[in-house]
């Protein structure tokens, strides 16, 4: 495995347990971050989160990390994995 | 653009004594606004022998400014707009006591828009000082 592939993972895991982290504590939930899976839905069946929870959560996204998330695209909001991908694609890595 | 308060009551659906907005002073439709509320003791929440705004009152003042935010402008009749709706208060601090005689100045901002929902942030001021802050979320026109 060379570094980029290394850095990237590390990267990504440390945006994951960010998300994870931010989620049980902007939106109070009763959920150890290990209960949380990458690939949970966030609404529904998964975490059971609200359009109103969302809100909240995009905002705590933006400004954890400085992104900006799109205000139509649903998909971006189905999973951590989903949030991830777009947080990463769209940030610009610290030190890069 | 300033908005009376009898413009007010063409594009929210709130009247008196439940009206807690006496002017808007400045407004970027679907962006911000500034309102004025004065304090008097004719205020409904004074009959008995407070004379302090309860702080429920106050950020229903600032969801009101909200919804005129929201509304855009005054050519919408009131019947032809669909209304908003406070869905959630994630952050709000009282800092100062707001009593009559006070004449409140409210701020409103948009920071966010997902589908119909708004997260909004809120400021309330008395003169130059600030009294309230925080941040409401509000359903609103689709």
């Amino acid at each position: 495995m060379n570094s980029t592939m290394q850095e990237t993972i590390i990267r990504r895991s440390d945006v994951m347990d960010r998300l994870t982290g931010l989620l049980i504590e902007s939106l109070d939930l009763d959920l150890k971050p290990e209960e949380i899976t990458e690939d949970a839905a966030l609404f529904g069946i998964g975490l059971g989160l609200d359009s109103v929870d969302a809100l909240q959560l995009v905002v705590g996204v933006e400004m954890e990390f400085d992104v900006s998330l799109p205000e139509d695209d649903m998909s971006v909001y189905r999973s951590i994995n989903t949030l991830t991908d777009f947080i990463l694609n769209n940030t610009v890595q610290q030190g890069a | 653009m300033v908005i009376e308060q009898k413009e007010l009551q063409e594009m929210i659906p709130h009247a008196f004594p439940f009206l807690m907005l006496d002017r808007v002073t400045e407004i970027e439709p679907g962006k911000s606004g500034t309102g004025i509320k004065n304090i008097t003791i004719n205020d409904s929440f004074s009959e008995g022998k407070s004379n302090f705004l309860p702080a429920t009152l106050l950020i229903e003042a600032c969801s009101q400014l909200t919804a005129v935010v929201c509304s855009g402008n005054t050519d919408t009749p009131r019947a032809q707009s669909r209304p908003s709706y406070l869905a959630g208060i994630p952050t709000f601090k009282f800092l100062k006591p707001v009593s009559v005689g006070d004449r409140l100045t409210l701020k409103a901002t948009i920071i966010k828009r997902v589908q119909h929902l708004l997260y909004v942030n809120v400021q309330a001021l008395v003169e130059s000082t600030l009294v309230a802050k925080g941040s409401i979320m509000v359903a609103g026109q689709q």
